[in-house]
């Protein structure tokens, strides 16, 4: 037992160190920088001070958090709403080659290049493309109106990008699912879409507890979609965090503002864990009653 | 002659004692098998003695040897797990030829062997396959020839037909059987399935909550069953409580409630007045329309009436009401059945049995009556 | 086993195939525009593959390949490594301390990458700051962003992706192998060798293909942390992009396309071949 634990402290002591240094400890520098003041010359500045977090009362950033919020949450629900009927039906597909097919198609997205899906996407949407042109032909929109560079634009190429996310975790629990019970509900009486909301959705609820972890999280700090395909009027908070950084050189307000982003990644984080934790408990009670 | 013993072994999970001070001795040569239901603590035992786990208490001795501290890849103990364990990525010859690799045995020496266990457990034409292209009872057979071909001194088994279908199970119990007859080493067997146990072992310790209940050989647990546990798990019977009324020399008469004064051979030499509880099995009981002659004063008759009958081909199971109590029998069908007459529901029936076919008890717990096979009337 | 039954909604197999649609269209746009003998894609002018020749032509994409193909070998090779011996450790540990270290392991896979990026980036340039000049003194080097902090924040962020996926086969793995192992006389490093690793092997090189696609696929902490005059391919994506969209790209594109199908193929091969030895 003794042996056994050492072996595993030096297995585990090279990756513990390296994420350490190369991960916790720069997101604690990102909290300590909100607190100094920058310097002329694009560096860090001595002393401390609260001004950078004064600064953050920037009268465009309202909107600006405002609307990464609900982008973020409009994206998660049309992911998980869209991933949910997909694993239903994967999981129910009888021939295994057509599920591993399908499943292979959604993944190769997920696997492309990430500027690729988005380049595919400023294609598909340019003002002189093919889809521009049907639209306008069959009128559903005017000449004059644009397809890229506003939130929308955004907005799709953001459900777009994640859900290939939401179906990975939701698909590998519904996978599980034993779809007897369905059948057990019908036969008692239940209508297919009853027994569909009463018996399968708390069946997969882990996996959709996980697909919105990972959509809604990289969502929150979108920066290069909303930077390639939107508008000046549909920035996120990801944008202005590299504009600081790369435009302005002032490092201490990018940090305040990554540590709002912060804030905004590590509560739904430890909320979803939480109430995961509850869940269980109260599962173990309720088997425990028995 | 001993080659493994057991010294007070006891094992606790937390609150929890799986083990108990629990002490038995392995003969060289033989298949001792620890028989018990889940949770009893035997799988416990086997792993302790693997090496897979530390006892808190007690020893473990092979051949003279204390091996308690020795870790698993060294003892001289191989186990054949209940999922059989076998290597996925390696074929069967590699499968075999582990053991002999992983401790430096010259290549010349394991392409010796290797043909032989091969041979020995009937796999030669299957040495290049994978364990996930073999059935059930040949992964069972590699993991067998496995474990023998690096000589150990006892080979323990761990369920290892318990993941075979039935038909398959009673075909590799006699295999083992006779690969034991071949090899010759010392097999430990553990079980829940008495049948198992009782059809390979030479010796059986019937294990309950971490104690040991009883040892000895399948046909003196079954006939001298110590407690009514053994008497209930191992086989059918019946249990009756009554008091010693007179003693004539190694016999006495039994007093029990709504029956006749029974005589009954005393082993344990009950003194007069005392409570005892006896197993009688099914099949001691002779069943019969007519009321059989009382050949001597050792022969015992009750008169029922039949409450359930069950035909089962070579036998039949009838469960015969005498006022409170319900009797289990069975009647082998010696003759051709379809000349008799029948026995039917209903029926008043005569029941003999001869005072040497009952057991006393040293230690009765009422729960063990749920092990009974009785039929709710 | 699932029986299927003709009285299901139709609703789940539509919305399937939708979203394939949805999922597919823009791409399959881009490659026959990558065919396209007109700059812009809006009008077919006539099939060509100029846009391919010029691809093979580019100087620049080549620069671009060969530091990119760099970058990826190197972290691929220390973040498999890494992760593999911390998914062991993870898989092996029962004490508290395991909960610390698997949060530590997990979050990365979540947090986004502009967060992984600034904090990198921050942590550089205060180290620089602090000792850069004492660094030069001492060993005549001077610190700055480059390749070689490129390498160490895709060693990062590849680090969890390997360290889940061999966790995954891990967890499947059937620890009574190991057991038997020892039980027919091996040493543990033994064992590890020829039992535990060769069994797990599928999720490692999985883990590491995983790796590799990350590392080359990562546009947002590389640009974070790199120097002035580096350039990956993602990179150079974006920096052409911004610049209108020139059709080099759509060929790029479906070159990518090509290589990401057979790479996510062969994955799902490594990973799936478990339930075929099992049956």
């Amino acid at each position: 037992m003794k042996k056994s634990s050492f072996t595993n402290f030096f297995l585990g002591l090279p990756s513990f160190v390296w994420l350490v240094v190369f991960y916790a400890f720069p997101i604690l520098i990102v909290l300590l920088l909100a607190f100094r003041p920058p310097d002329s010359n694009g560096g860090i500045g001595t002393g401390w001070t609260l001004q950078t977090l004064r600064e953050l009362r920037n009268p465009s950033y309202p909107a600006i958090i405002w609307r990464t919020f609900w982008q973020g949450l409009v994206s998660t629900a049309v992911c998980i709403a869209v991933a949910v009927p997909i694993s239903y039906q994967l999981s129910r597909t009888s021939s295994q080659k057509l599920r591993n097919t399908i499943l292979l198609l959604i993944i190769v997205p997920f696997w492309t290049n990430f500027l690729i899906r988005i380049y595919a996407w400023r294609i598909f949407l340019h003002p002189e493309g093919a889809f521009k042109h049907l639209l306008v032909l069959i009128g559903v929109i005017p000449e004059s109106t644009g397809l890229l560079y506003n939130q929308w634009a955004v907005l799709t190429v953001m459900i777009y990008t994640y859900i290939p996310f939401a179906v990975l975790p939701i698909y590998a629990i519904s996978e599980k699912f034993d779809f007897s019970l369905m059948e057990a509900a019908k036969d008692l009486g239940a209508s297919s879409f009853y027994a569909f909301r009463k018996i399968y959705l708390p069946g997969i609820s882990k996996g959709i507890w996980t697909a919105v972890m990972v959509v809604l999280i990289p969502a929150f700090g979108a920066y290069l979609i909303p930077d390639l395909v939107g508008g000046s009027t549909s920035e996120l908070i990801g944008d202005k965090i590299a504009q600081r950084v790369f435009v302005d050189r002032n490092l201490p307000h990018a940090s305040a503002l990554s540590a709002l982003l912060m804030l905004g990644v590590f509560v739904p984080l430890i909320l979803v864990s939480c109430l995961r934790k509850f869940q269980l408990k109260n599962q173990k009670k309720a088997e425990f009653m028995k | 002659m001993e080659i493994l013993r057991f010294e007070n072994i006891t094992k606790r999970y937390g609150q929890n004692t799986v083990l108990d001070h629990v002490s038995l001795s392995v003969n060289e040569g033989e298949v001792f098998s620890l028989l018990g239901p889940s949770g009893c603590g035997k799988t416990t035992l086997l792993r302790i003695c693997g090496g897979f786990e530390p006892p808190d208490e007690g020893r473990v001795i092979l051949d003279g040897v204390d091996i308690t501290d020795m870790p698993a890849n060294r003892r001289a103990i191989r186990t054949v797990f209940q999922n059989y364990a076998l290597f996925p990525h390696m074929n069967v010859w590699d499968n075999v030829a582990f053991g002999l690799k992983a401790t430096g045995i010259s290549q010349k020496k394991i392409e010796e062997d290797v043909p032989k266990y091969l041979d020995l457990v009937q796999l030669t034409d299957y040495a290049a396959r994978k364990p996930g292209q073999l059935s059930g009872g040949q992964r069972q057979r590699v993991a067998i020839a496995r474990a023998l071909i690096t000589k150990p001194k006892v080979l323990l088994l761990d369920e290892p037909l318990a993941a075979l279908d039935l038909k398959l199970r009673q075909r590799m119990l006699i295999e083992l059987d006779t690969l034991h007859d071949d090899v010759g080493i010392t097999f430990i067997f553990v079980t829940h399935d008495q049948q198992e146990a009782m059809s390979i072992s030479d010796h059986i310790a019937v294990l309950r909550n971490g104690e040991i209940e009883q040892i000895g050989t399948p046909p003196e647990l079954y006939e001298a069953p110590r407690t009514s546990f053994v008497a209930a798990f191992i086989g059918d019977t019946n249990f009756f409580e009554g008091k010693v009324s007179a003693i004539n020399g190694d016999y006495c008469s039994l007093n029990i409630e709504d029956f006749p004064p029974l005589r009954l051979f005393n082993d344990k030499k009950v003194p007069v007045g005392r409570k005892v509880h006896i197993s009688i099995r099914p099949e001691k009981f002779m069943i019969s329309h007519v009321k059989p002659e009382k050949t001597d004063a050792n022969t015992n008759l009750l008169q029922g009436k039949v409450e359930e009958v069950i035909y089962l081909g070579s036998h039949t199971r009838y469960w015969v009401r005498v006022q409170a109590w319900r009797i289990s029998v069975i009647k082998q069908h010696c003759g051709y059945a379809l000349d008799e007459r029948s026995i039917n529901w209903g029926d008043d029936v005569w029941l003999k049995f001869e005072a040497d076919n009952a057991y006393m008890l040293d230690h009765y717990e009422e729960n063990d009556e749920n092990l009974l096979a009785l039929p709710d009337l | 086993m699932k029986k299927r039954c003709n009285r299901h909604s139709r609703l789940p197999v539509a919305i399937t195939l939708l979203t394939l649609l949805f999922l597919y269209l823009p791409l399959v746009m881009v490659a026959i525009a990558s065919f396209n003998a007109s700059k812009y894609g809006g009008v077919w002018t006539g099939f060509s593959l100029k846009w391919y020749k010029a691809l093979f032509k580019s100087r620049e994409i080549w620069n671009a390949l060969t530091n990119t193909l760099f970058i990826a070998f190197i972290s691929t090779f220390f973040s498999t490594l890494l992760g593999t011996l911390s998914a062991l450790a993870l898989y092996r540990s029962k004490n508290r301390f395991k909960a610390i270290y698997h949060a530590l392991i997990y979050t990365p896979l979540v947090v986004p990458d502009i967060l992984m990026g600034i904090s990198m980036l921050l942590l550089f340039v205060t180290t620089f700051s602090a000792c850069g000049t004492w660094f030069q003194s001492v060993f005549g080097i001077e610190l700055e962003l480059g390749m070689t902090t490129i390498i160490i924040a895709h060693i990062t962020f590849c680090m969890s992706y390997v360290a889940m996926v061999v966790l995954g086969r891990l967890q499947e793995f059937d620890h009574s192998l190991v057991e038997a192992a020892y039980d027919l006389g091996a040493s543990g490093l033994y064992t590890f060798f020829h039992v535990t690793l060769p069994v797990i092997l599928p999720g490692v090189i999985a883990g590491a293909l995983f790796a590799f696609t990350l590392s080359i696929d990562d546009f947002v902490i590389t640009f974070f942390v790199k120097g002035a005059g580096d350039t990956t391919l993602p990179i150079y994506i974006q920096s052409t992009m911004r610049h209108g969209s020139p059709a080099i790209l759509n060929a790029l594109s479906v070159i990518f396309l090509i290589l990401t199908f057979i790479l996510v193929f062969t994955t799902q091969k490594l990973l799936s071949n478990k339930t075929e030895t099992h049956k």
